[in-house]
């Protein structure tokens, strides 16, 4: 199995919920890195309702990621737009073209080989809402993972349920052909089905005694799924609770340990800044929300140079394994 | 849709863990009804009643305030939560019997927990979310305390106004004292918040 264990270049911004400032972090992030004097390119992976170039101040953008998914361009580095901001890149997501919102695994993996090769040192890139398969697929290929959420009920709710999504997603590739594991897997983690495995660990301590290997297996997978945990719009010292919540949650249910990254302080300067079209750091000398981004940033870049594994380190997978959930459930030799 | 008779999701071991008090016709003895959750939320609970049968006209209890007795077949005291029955209505085939809401009234965050405890079959994750999210709530912040001094630092104001009318010159100086302390727990409450967001920013 090819690995990938250099320093991180790819990092995905994702949530779940709509609302909750995945494009305005991504920016602002990238923003820090490049006046740590990096070399940013963004990505708008939001396929179908991108708004990134316009937080950039970036009206027609000339080409986007539809040019390079229709294979209009062949290299996703010419479809890279030079933005206000020095240092950054900034690659516009595709919402005008019917059925980019899906890309193919072809196309996705054609996508991220070319992440790649990107001339940038760090490529954020900007999740779209929700928990589809492309969503969660490009959140755990990405070497780098931060779930962003704010401290409103709604987001908590869907940010644990986007953690756990992604993490299904992944253990259900990594193990797709192994049917024991797979049932065991969404049998636990449907309610009410009478089984007792409500927890990952349940399934860790089944296979410590029937069968070693595949625990070892799992550890691994777990292990492999870092995950960086960043509170938006916090508005007073209780918001601070939330990821310590999430990792609380994560921790006991899903074996994984999130690290909490940092917050991002709730700023009305923001949205001044979005309906002048003008770069929301670039707004104001001071920006409150800035600080807080500067700080992550510096973690990003000491957390890039850890080695861990990239989405190279991913098991190849079939087209097969686009099929819905309840189809890989149902016949889990298919996959 | 589902259809066949209704089957209670919760096993009860033969003990009703929970009961609903309701006043009956008046003058007689209060109806004590077996019943189980199904929804809970901050406020409210929602109930079924799987054998209604004997107790006929249930909308006439809309609005009727009740008790709802939490028991715990290990011996646990009983918790009662008084509360209001907003709605009653009957079910479709497969549906349960007789469903009910209930506003409860103030319910305490134990008996709020032993409710939850009793839900059917909540995805033991998503429950460990609220648990967790119900615990950092509950935790007493700096605020009442704040919110206490601010009081107190009022008390003192106004005692120290009331000893400067005295005329004594020792109470006088009490006063200055007073007051003094007073503008401390006052200002504490005016500068929390500007400290409160430099710690944020931290």
């Amino acid at each position: 199995m090819p690995t990938n264990m250099s320093r991180i270049k790819l990092w995905s911004i994702g949530g779940g919920k709509g609302g909750i400032g995945k494009s305005l972090v991504t920016l602002g992030l990238g923003v820090a890195l490049a006046r740590l004097g990096k070399k940013v390119i963004l990505i708008d992976g939001d396929l179908g309702g991108a708004n990134l170039h316009t937080l950039m101040g970036v009206r027609y953008p000339h080409v986007t990621l539809e040019h390079f998914l229709t294979k209009k361009v062949t290299r996703l580095e010419d479809t890279v737009i030079e933005t206000a901001v020095e240092g950054i890149g900034l690659i516009c997501g595709a919402d005008d073209l019917m059925g980019a919102a899906n890309p193919t695994f072809a196309q996705k993996i054609r996508l991220l080989d070319q992440i790649e090769q990107l001339p940038a040192q760090y490529v954020l890139f900007d999740q779209g809402a929700g928990t589809s398969f492309n969503t969660l697929d490009f959140f755990n290929f990405s070497g780098g993972k931060i779930a962003l959420f704010t401290s409103q009920t709604t987001s908590l709710q869907n940010a644990y349920g986007f953690i756990k999504s992604a993490l299904y997603r992944k253990l259900s590739r990594d193990f797709a052909k192994d049917d024991e594991v797979l049932q065991l897997l969404y049998q636990g983690g449907e309610a009410g089905n009478g089984n007792n495995y409500t927890k990952i660990q349940d399934l860790l301590d089944h296979f410590k005694d029937a069968n070693p290997g595949k625990q070892a297996r799992l550890t691994q997978a777990l292990w492999d799924f870092h995950l960086f945990l960043v509170v938006n719009m916090v508005k007073s010292n209780a918001d601070l609770k939330a990821p310590e919540i999430i990792r609380s949650v994560c921790r006991d249910f899903l074996n994984i340990q999130p690290e909490i990254m940092g917050h991002v302080l709730f700023d009305p300067g923001v949205e001044a800044a979005i309906s002048q079209m003008v770069p929301f750091p670039l707004h104001r000398k001071k920006s409150k929300a800035m600080m807080g981004l500067d700080q992550i940033a510096l973690k990003l870049v000491t957390q890039s140079r850890l080695p861990r594994m990239g989405w190279s380190g991913a098991r190849e997978a079939s087209e097969e394994e686009d099929l819905p959930l309840d189809t890989i459930l149902a016949h889990p030799s298919r996959s | 849709m589902a259809s066949g008779p209704f089957k209670p999701e919760v096993k009860t071991t033969g003990y009703p863990c929970l009961r609903l008090e309701v006043a009956g016709q008046e003058g007689a003895t209060p109806l004590l009804i077996p019943v189980l959750i199904r929804n809970l939320s901050m406020g409210g609970v929602t109930l079924t009643v799987t054998n209604p049968w004997g107790m006929a006209d249930w909308e006439r209890y809309r609005g009727a305030d009740c008790l709802l007795r939490v028991e715990d077949p290990q011996g646990q005291e009983v918790v009662n939560i008084r509360a209001k029955i907003a709605w009653a209505k009957f079910g479709g085939q497969g549906q349960p019997p007789l469903s009910m809401g209930l506003q409860m009234v103030k319910p305490s965050s134990e008996a709020l927990q032993r409710l939850s405890n009793l839900l059917p079959h909540p995805s033991q994750d998503i429950k460990g979310l609220w648990d967790r999210y119900d615990q950092v709530r509950k935790t007493p912040g700096q605020s009442h305390l704040v919110h206490h001094c601010y009081i107190t630092g009022l008390v003192l104001l106004v005692g120290g106004l009331a000893l400067q009318f005295s005329g004594s010159p020792a109470y006088k100086m009490c006063s200055w004292v007073l007051w003094l302390l007073g503008s401390l727990g006052i200002a504490g409450k005016i500068i929390r918040p500007f400290w409160q967001n430099r710690v944020s920013g931290d």
